[in-house]
C-alpha cells in the first residue's frame, strides 16, 4: 500500500499530467488504483472521464468521519481498476482551517481504504494550503513536479521544504520528497541550464528520469485515455517514462524487469 | 458434547453514510447567503454585440407587479442585487423564475 501525493507550489507545471501518467502505469500493470483529486479545478476528475458524481471531495471533507470517503468513490472511464474521489470547484470551500483536526480530515475520511489499493494517488492543488496539508498528512510519499523554468524551480524548493516540515512535525510515515522534471526539452539551452541548476541544488532528490514535452500527453488527456493506451511513438515513450518513475517511487513493490 | 456454533457478532448500528455538503451548490466566490450563481447569460446579455454573448429571451414583454413584503426583506434583496451588480427587478425576476 502506497499513498503518493503529487504536488507543486507553482501551477501549470503538470501535476495532474504526472498523476494520470502514474495512474496509467499502474493500470497497465493490472494494479488497483485510487486517484484522489484535491484540486478544485477537477482536472484529474475530468481526465479520468468522471462527470457529475453524486459526491465529491467537498462532501467528504465537510463530513470527515472515519472511512466515509468510501461512499464517494466512483469508477473511472478507464475501468473499475482505477477509481476516483472526484473534485469540483465547491472543494474551494474546504480550503480553510476547519476544527482542531483540520489537516487530518483526508486521513480520517480515508480510514483503511488505502489498504484496498495497490496505489493511492493524490493530485494536489497548486498551493501549500489546507488541501495540500491534508494530502501530506495522508501520504506515505510525495512527488514534487516542476519544469525547468525559474519560477517553477523556486516553487519546487518550497514544496520540498513543506514536505519536510509535515514529515518532521506530524506525519512520520511520510518519506522525504522526490522531484520530477516535467515538460523537458533538452534542445533548449534554458531548460538545460535550469535542469543543471536543480540537480546541483538538490542532488539525488531529483529523479534521473525526466518527462519530455510531447503532444501525445495532451491528446491522450483530452481523449480521456491512459497514456499507455495511446498508440503512437510518443505515447509509448511517455508510457516507458512513467513506468520508470513508478518503479523508482516504490522500489519495494515494483522491482523493475 | 454437542457441536458449538460460532456466534456471529454484528453491530445493529447502521454504518454512517455520506451526505451532501450544504455548500456543494454554492459558488466559492460568492459570500455567505448568496447560494445561487447567476443564471447563465445574465451578464452576457449586457454585451449585446459580442458574437459569443448568450442573450436572454426578449419575447416576454415586461409588466408591472406590486407585492407587499417586509421592509427587512426588501433591504436584504437590494443589498444582494447590489452585490451581484444587477437591478432589484432582475434579481426578483430571477428568483421568481426558479
Amino acid at each position: 500500500m502506497q499513498t503518493l501525493a503529487v504536488l507543486s507550489m507553482k501551477g501549470g507545471v503538470g501535476k495532474t499530467t504526472v498523476a494520470l501518467g502514474l495512474a496509467s502505469a499502474a493500470w497497465q500493470r493490472g494494479e488497483r488504483v485510487l486517484v484522489i483529486d484535491l484540486d478544485p479545478q477537477g482536472n484529474a476528475t475530468m481526465g479520468l472521464g468522471v462527470t457529475n458524481p453524486e459526491f465529491t471531495m467537498n462532501d467528504v471533507l465537510a463530513d470527515p468521519r472515519p472511512g466515509i470517503a468510501a461512499d464517494a468513490i466512483v469508477d473511472s472511464a478507464w475501468g473499475n481498476r482505477v477509481q476516483v474521489l472526484a473534485a469540483d470547484r465547491s472543494l474551494e470551500h474546504r480550503n480553510t482551517i476547519e476544527g482542531p483536526l483540520s489537516s487530518q480530515r483526508l486521513r480520517i475520511a480515508l480510514g483503511n481504504l488505502p489498504r484496498q489499493y495497490d496505489l493511492v494517488l493524490i493530485d494536489c492543488p497548486p498551493s501549500l494550503g489546507e488541501m495540500t496539508r491534508n494530502a501530506l498528512h495522508a501520504a506515505t510519499d510525495a512527488l514534487v513536479v516542476t519544469e525547468p523554468a525559474y519560477f517553477a524551480l523556486a516553487g519546487a524548493e518550497q514544496a520540498v521544504e513543506a514536505v519536510d516540515v509535515i514529515r518532521l512535525a506530524s506525519n512520520p510515515m511520510l518519506n522525504p520528497a522526490r522531484i520530477l522534471l516535467n515538460r523537458v526539452r533538452p534542445t533548449v539551452a534554458e531548460h538545460r541550464n535550469r535542469t543543471n541548476e536543480l540537480r546541483d541544488t538538490f542532488g539525488p532528490v531529483v529523479l534521473d528520469i525526466e518527462v519530455p514535452e510531447r503532444n501525445a500527453i495532451t491528446q491522450a488527456e483530452s481523449a480521456g485515455m491512459p497514456i499507455h493506451a495511446w498508440d503512437s511513438p510518443a505515447g509509448r515513450e511517455l508510457g516507458a517514462v512513467f513506468d520508470q518513475v513508478i518503479a523508482i517511487m516504490s522500489p519495494r513493490k515494483r522491482l523493475w524487469g | 458434547m454437542g457441536l458449538v456454533m460460532a456466534k456471529t457478532e454484528f453491530s445493529s448500528t447502521p454504518r454512517p453514510v455520506l451526505r451532501k455538503s450544504v455548500d456543494s451548490s454554492m459558488h466559492p466566490v460568492l459570500d455567505d447567503g448568496n447560494t445561487e450563481p447567476k443564471p447563465i447569460g445574465q451578464d452576457a446579455a449586457r454585451f449585446g454585440n459580442a458574437s459569443d454573448a448568450v442573450k436572454l429571451s426578449r419575447k416576454d414583454k415586461p409588466v408591472e407587479m406590486s407585492i407587499i413584503i417586509p421592509k427587512s426583506l426588501r433591504k436584504k434583496l437590494k443589498a444582494e442585487a447590489k452585490k451581484q451588480r444587477i437591478t432589484l427587478d432582475e434579481l426578483i425576476t430571477s428568483r421568481l423564475s426558479e
